[in-house]
């Protein structure tokens, strides 16, 4: 590139500008960049690290069958994260299961972590279980993955009014999760 | 201070799970060889797609501008030239030119409103709905194509008049105002016909809208010649009131009739 930087220092609106110019090829950097966070997104989603190996490969699956549908209007990630919400909701119709359940996360978040960090993570795990599907799900976009709400609209297809009101109360429920936790540690201190 | 307690929790609540996703690391993390093994995988079946290189916006316009039928740019040439001939005709008074001029002002939007119904006569409509770009994309090019050849048509038109001594609020009244708010007219009936709006309906919309206008610009021309302004009429906010009215309503009737093409799929599918 003339600006002399490295393609990894793209943003995803240049590579899909190129992607859409016909230079596919900028699709595997587009795919490796996304492929944490998506795998991420659908474990959250599905509970399940087999389902999301699947999910996730089914959602670049449909990016290469619907890039051309993308239009520059969209925020790339936004949309991309769309596509695995629809993709996990397909897996919950295929397989008959509902999405992740109460402990799934917990279990989760506990997995392969060090003894230091087992508390922490099982304060925010069981936190997160207080929230209902939709609100949990808006609280780990905006927190995990870095989405405005506005784009956490997009890519739960609800009204902004709606996003907006999942996080107060998601974020309603967990301070009173927390005012709960820190009354009974002081307890416990005593 | 139940307030500073709150904001305060709200503060903690962020910076936990913020650090939860500083130090997430590992939980949810593919494990490398299950990631590699799926990105060969993709890769692969990247080798395997064609993406057609996508147009540039007016690539994408002068496309839709060659689809659209050689009658319609042999009107919007035709009609402009018909008004300049009309304004520099000094055998015709100038209070029978502008109620001529009025008349005749929904021609264009005529010519236009055929065009769009074209889209859904004889099974275009699906058709159209299965090209690259879906029907509301298409239709959206055509309206600008459309208006840009109008705007070109009235500057044309505007020139001729104020060349032929026509001032600019004169022809605003009987020629921009009655064009903007047919076109919109006809934009409004497009959308709640659809396809039921064939053969007739725009050559009866476009007869019923110049009769109108010959009414209204007869009254007009009355009401400003009781006055003594016809030749002087210049209140500025009046004509900014009607030309900005008649843009408002035009960009209203573009949006509705757009929305109404999107649709379109909804309604057949529902059998609405």
């Amino acid at each position: 590139m003339k600006d002399g930087r490295a393609r990894e220092e793209w943003k995803d609106s240049e590579l899909t500008a190129r992607i859409q110019r016909g230079e596919t090829e900028y699709l595997d950097l587009l795919i490796e960049r996304h492929y944490d966070g998506i795998f991420r997104f659908c474990l959250c989603k599905t509970g399940d690290r087999e389902a999301a190996y699947d999910c996730a490969q089914e959602t670049f699956l449909h990016l290469l069958r619907y890039l051309e549908a993308y239009t520059e209007q969209k925020k790339f990630k936004a949309w991309l994260y769309r596509i695995a919400s629809n993709v996990c909701m397909d897996y919950f119709r295929k397989e008959a299961r509902a999405p992740a359940g109460e402990d799934a996360l917990e279990t989760l978040w506990k997995e392969d972590a060090g003894f230091e960090q087992i508390e922490h993570r099982e304060l925010v795990g069981t936190a997160l279980n207080q929230l209902s599907e939709n609100q949990r799900e808006t609280i780990v976009l905006y927190f995990f993955h870095g989405f405005k709400l506005r784009e956490i609209a997009e890519i739960t297809d609800a009204k902004m009014s709606t996003v907006k009101s999942r996080f107060r109360q998601g974020m309603e429920k967990l301070k009173a999760y927390m005012e709960k936790e820190s009354g009974e540690r002081r307890e416990q201190d005593r | 201070m139940k307030r500073r307690k709150d904001r305060e929790m709200e503060r903690q609540i962020r910076s936990i799970l913020n650090q939860a996703e500083m130090e997430e690391g590992d939980w949810g993390r593919p494990e490398e060889g299950r990631k590699q093994e799926t990105l060969a995988f993709l890769r692969a079946q990247r080798r395997k797609i064609r993406l057609r290189p996508r147009k540039s916006f007016a690539e994408r316009l002068l496309d839709q501008a060659s689809w659209l039928s050689p009658g319609v740019w042999l009107g919007q040439l035709a009609v402009p030239v018909l008004f300049c001939l009309l304004l520099g005709n000094e055998g015709l008074e100038k209070r029978d030119t502008l109620l001529v001029l009025s008349a005749c002002a929904p021609l264009p939007g005529v010519i236009g409103l055929i065009e769009l119904l074209r889209s859904w006569q004889s099974g275009m409509w699906e058709l159209e709905e299965a090209c690259r770009y879906h029907l509301q994309q298409i239709q959206g090019m055509r309206l600008l194509v459309l208006g840009i050849a109008d705007s070109a048509g009235t500057a044309v038109v505007f020139a001729a008049g104020l060349l032929n001594g026509y001032s600019a609020g004169m022809l605003l009244l009987f020629f921009l105002f009655p064009l903007l708010v047919s076109d919109s007219v006809f934009l409004l009936l497009a959308g709640v016909f659809r396809r039921g709006a064939k053969g007739l309906v725009p050559v009866l919309a476009g007869l019923g809208m110049g009769i109108f206008w010959i009414y209204q610009a007869s009254w007009l021309l009355d009401v400003l010649d009781m006055l003594h302004v016809l030749e002087s009429y210049r209140s500025l906010p009046v004509l900014a009131a009607l030309l900005f009215g008649g843009l408002g309503l035009l960009a209203f009737a573009c949006a509705r009739f757009l929305n109404e093409t999107g649709k379109e799929e909804q309604r057949l599918w529902n059998c609405a």
